[in-house]
């Protein structure tokens, strides 16, 4: 039961001594090793798919790209995030904290984040913070170099979130009109 | 002899043991990833220095400034000796190989068998330096080691003696000087080729026959604890390996520093071209390593065995024989 | 079929026999059946204006709203069927049609009955293609409530909790129709002392608490249900902990202590729990050393002080567990001299109580007696003294009258040893309630991982005074060996103590 008996092909002479298929190997690995030299010097006309490299060619992200998250601004400068906790409560890895207080009362949205922290140490990109937002404040932006030299700048504050996030249209405006 | 020629032995020594092989083996790491890399459609290291040429001077910083770990649980001797030992073979086996024109560092009589004699004992390095470490993926490097190259050291002394046979010869300038005169030995003896050519990347632990190493079973093999210097001295012993065994290939082969259908000028000049004509061709079979490495895949172990057993050994019995017949033969 | 009062009816199916004279939510409620409503609230008068408890009454034309209807015998109640859940779904869009989209910033959100309602039985879309209706919003009323007119469904029950139980009358409704919207009479500011009650009430977010306001969303917190140690009373209520932080406490259920209610005093009373200047560690000898160390250091000094006498003073915030550890520790010394101190206030004839700490009985259960007003001028060796939280202290000069001091307290104390206070929700035990009632508190939080229960620091003293003394591992044990030497506590368990409470044995405790 569950056994299957599989035939091994039977080799004739020529493929039992390899040669055959090693130099037919060998021929295309040089072929390639070939190809890339000519690429090399003839840079503007490739043919080969080269890989890319890195660090001054870089990847066109598409916009659905899941990068850093980000807080993000409507076109009246005003930060979207209204300190509802949702995505601190939908973040998997826990990696979302904050801290709300109150506007003055002439203020209609009433509540904004004092701190907002996520911790890009613990971040997973996995966009549940951007999917569940209910005000669309938070998105994964194109972002996704991070490196820094100290574990501590991988916590990114407010200031940080709402400089990487810019500022994005609302349609709506639903605060303006309350 | 004279003081002169002592100094003169010495300086040679010097230049090829401490200069021109670590310099062609620090080269043909650098060879080494950026054809791999063109193979795979990569480009490779090119960033330090002119097509990253100074790769290898980066490399050689970066173990130098690597911390030494010497693991608490190692046989502390062995395991620093071990390195060193597997080195050291390397570049003795050098020593009589003529790189040009009556040019060889070491003058004997018995050259093919002063190969053999030292180069067999560079499995000792790898083997102990297995052993030392104390450590199960080590030790299984040095035992595979040991058996590869206890089992193709026999195909690679068999597939030579037809060379012996043919040119009657044991000094390996002699052997160059009768291919010279009467083409490449190559044309003669083309299967003992084949059969020294797989050997001695068997002897290298070259692929496809890097199982002492193989990543994927042994991590890296024997030397899995070595760091830093030790480490770059495996690394080093290898490569000058594959330089000794593409030296030897050429001499026995392809006719050492002849250059065909070309009469060397006499004097200075004719020697340096005789020696740029074996580098050339040394040159070509180093390349031919990288190239198969990074077209064939590592053979099974017992797959690696079986080719050492039973087919390069009887093969290359056979070929001693049927030469045998054939230089009785013709001497009649 | 009516007999004793009880009448027969079939509610979706299932026959239930109930009291006669309720009405068909509180029948629907005794089998398991939940009927939707706003303004009904059991200890409030019936007025049926939000219309979503509407049931369908075999025999009655009209859907009935359930509060209103009285069950009756052989009465046969729909309230999941076709015709009533398209009613529900009608009376929920018309509740929503001007209700802002707040949820993002509305405390309630979490336990909103609007959000839970609309999801069980709202239709999910709108068909109101209009401009919402714009009233004002963030409203203070007085410093403890704030009052958002957009989110108000107009339920009544604030205005009818003020007039029927608290008996201030404050609120109304003013305008008609659309415009409708609450207003607080005179200044603006409510004044009733128990005016926070409106916010547990209030089923949507238009009432929210000025304290807990924007503090955390209900979905991060841990509820433990406890009690309320503000005064004797002992009101039930669920305490909220977020982070090992107290961040409110709200009403819990008990017919016999607190109903629904509780005094916004009591509810606000917590303070001291977060407060950053409490002590983690015990000193002896003004360093911080680690329990072991003040322990042995405070039993040095204890015994050293046996012969010149010791004044122990308990606190009536301890729990019962924690008197008996100190009743031990006090007999293992020969202490002669234990008191205890008690704050006493203002009371009123609702729940506020003229004690103003939860355990007085309780001290005076295990052997404590009330502090004297005049203390006499006698000199100790020795004070061993828990250091009530907050409103009493023991006078300074009779502090001063002991040679030695081991202080047990929140916020620092000058003494030979200082060992940290914990408050009543970080720890399991008992209380004794005003009425004689048993009542349990449970720990929610842990203000500091290092910190150790009064029963378990005062137990190793015990056993460090005398080695053949072994401490009940946790409180629950504590109570049960407590229950077996004590007559006025006979027959009582951890479990029939449980979330209400119980009677103690009047008759003994009196003894």
């Amino acid at each position: 039961m569950g056994t299957r008996i599989v035939k091994r092909p039977k080799l004739s002479f020529m493929e039992r001594i390899y040669l055959g298929p090693v130099v037919k190997g060998l021929g295309m690995t040089i072929g390639h090793f070939f190809g890339t030299l000519r690429d090399v010097f003839n840079w503007k006309n490739k043919k080969t798919a080269i890989t890319m490299q890195y660090p001054e060619e870089r990847w066109d992200f598409k916009d659905n790209f899941r990068g850093a998250p980000a807080l993000v601004m409507d076109q009246e400068q005003r930060g979207k995030c209204v300190a509802c906790q949702i995505c601190e409560f939908v973040c998997p890895p826990k990696a979302i904290t904050i801290w709300p207080t109150e506007f003055d009362e002439t203020n209609s949205v009433e509540k904004y984040p004092d701190r907002f922290e996520i911790d890009m140490l613990r971040c997973i990109y996995c966009g549940f913070c951007e999917e569940a937002c209910p005000e669309e404040a938070i998105f994964l932006v194109k972002e996704a170099e991070l490196v820094h030299a100290d574990k501590r700048d991988f916590i990114h504050d407010k200031e940080k979130l709402y400089e990487m996030g810019g500022i994005r249209n609302d349609r709506i405006m639903k605060w303006k009109n309350k | 002899m004279l003081f002169v020629d002592i100094l003169w032995k010495l300086l040679e020594i010097v230049l090829v043991a401490a200069v021109a092989l670590p310099t062609t083996a620090a080269l043909l790491v650098w060879a080494e990833r950026r054809v791999s890399a063109f193979m795979q459609d990569r480009l490779g290291p090119n960033r330090v220095g002119p097509a990253g040429l100074l790769q290898p001077i980066a490399d050689l910083l970066k173990f130098i400034f690597k911390e030494d770990v010497v693991p608490g649980h190692v046989n502390k001797a062995i395991y620093i000796l071990a390195p060193a030992l597997s080195l050291v073979p390397a570049l003795l086996a050098f020593a009589v190989v003529p790189y040009a024109r009556d040019m060889a560092i070491l003058d004997v009589n018995v050259g093919i068998l002063y190969v053999f004699s030292v180069s067999s004992i560079a499995v000792y390095g790898i083997t102990l330096g297995g052993w030392a470490s104390n450590s199960k993926y080590s030790l299984l490097g040095g035992v595979r080691a040991s058996a590869q190259m206890i089992s193709y050291e026999l195909a690679l002394g068999l597939s030579v003696v037809p060379v012996l046979l043919v040119t009657g010869e044991t000094h390996l300038g002699r052997i160059v000087e009768w291919q010279a005169a009467n083409g490449w030995l190559v044309l003669y003896l083309f299967p003992a080729w084949i059969i020294f050519l797989v050997s001695s990347y068997a002897e290298t632990n070259r692929l496809p026959f890097d199982c002492p190493e193989a990543e994927t079973e042994l991590v890296a093999g024997y030397h899995t604890e070595y760091s830093s210097m030790k480490f770059a001295l495996f690394f080093l012993a290898e490569y000058i390996h594959m330089i000794t065994a593409s030296a030897l290939t050429v001499t026995l082969f392809f006719g050492g520093w002849h250059v065909p259908f070309f009469t060397l000028p006499e004097g200075g000049w004719g020697t340096t071209l005789s020696c740029l004509a074996f580098c050339a061709k040394t040159g070509f079979f180093l390349f031919l390593f990288i190239w198969v490495r990074w077209t064939l895949p590592r053979f099974r172990y017992d797959q690696l065995m079986n080719l050492g057993w039973k087919i390069l050994l009887p093969a290359s019995l056979g070929i001693i024989m049927l030469t045998a017949g054939g230089v009785a033969l013709l001497a009649d | 079929m009516s007999d004793n009062g009880h009448v027969t009816l079939t509610i979706d199916g299932k026959e239930a026999t109930v009291p006669a004279g309720i009405n068909v939510i509180e029948a629907a409620k005794q089998v398991g059946i939940e009927v939707p409503h706003y303004c009904y609230h059991p200890r409030l008068s019936v007025v049926g204006n939000c219309r979503v408890c509407l049931c369908e009454i075999e025999g009655v034309g009209q859907l009935q709203i359930g509060c209103n209807t009285l069950v009756r015998d052989g009465m046969v109640v729909n309230t999941t069927n076709e015709r009533v859940s398209r009613m529900r779904e009608g009376v929920m869009e018309f509740l929503l049609i001007n209700h802002p989209l707040d949820c993002t910033i509305c405390d309630q959100a979490g336990e909103c009955k609007l959000q839970d309602y609309a999801v069980d039985h709202g239709s999910g879309i709108t068909r109101f293609e209009f401009d919402k209706g714009k009233k004002p919003k963030n409203i203070s009323w007085g410093d403890r409530v704030v009052f958002d007119a957009e989110r108000c469904i107009l339920c009544t029950r604030c205005v009818r909790f003020l007039d029927e139980i608290a008996g201030t009358d404050e609120i109304s409704i003013d305008h008609r129709g659309e415009k409708s919207q609450l207003v607080v009479r005179g200044d603006g500011k409510l004044t009733s002392p128990y005016q926070m009650n409106i916010i547990d009430l209030c089923p949507v977010g238009a009432l929210t608490s000025r304290d807990f306001r924007f503090k955390s969303r209900v979905w991060f917190m841990k509820f433990t249900p406890t009690i309320d140690t503000s005064d004797a009373r002992g009101c039930n209520v669920v305490a909220g902990t977020r982070d090992n932080r107290m961040l409110r406490m709200v009403p819990r259920y008990n017919p016999n202590v607190n109903d629904y209610w509780m005094s916004d005093h009591g509810r606000l009373h917590y303070a001291f729990v977060n407060d950053e200047d409490r002590i983690v560690m015990p000193t002896a000898g003004g360093k911080p050393a680690p329990y072991p160390v003040a322990l042995s250091r405070a039993q040095a000094v204890l015994e050293g002080a046996r012969d010149e006498g010791i004044l122990c003073v308990a606190s009536s915030y301890m729990t019962n567990e924690e008197l008996f550890a100190l009743k031990g520790v006090c007999d293992a010394l020969g202490v002669e001299d234990r008191y205890f101190l008690l704050p006493m206030g203002e009371g009123d004839d609702l729940l506020i109580h003229p004690e103003k700490a939860p355990n007085a009985r309780g001290c005076r259960l295990a052997g404590f007696r009330d502090a004297p007003d005049d203390w006499s001028s006698q000199e100790f060796g020795a004070l061993l003294y828990v250091k009530p939280r907050e409103l009493i202290e023991l006078p300074a000069e009779v502090i001063e009258r002991c040679k030695k001091k081991v202080v047990f307290s929140l916020t620092k104390h000058a003494s030979d040893v200082n060992i940290p206070l914990t408050t009543w929700v970080e720890k399991d035990g008992t209380m004794v309630s005003a009425g004689d009632r048993v009542q349990c508190v449970r720990q929610g939080m842990v203000y500091e991982p290092t910190l150790l229960t009064e029963r378990v620091v005062l137990d190793r003293l015990h056993t460090l005074l005398d080695p053949a003394f072994k401490g009940a591992s946790t409180a629950v044990l504590a109570f049960q060996r407590m229950a077996d030497e004590h007559p006025a506590l006979d027959g009582l368990t951890w479990l029939s103590v449980g979330l209400l409470g119980a009677k103690l044995n009047k008759a003994e405790a009196l003894a």
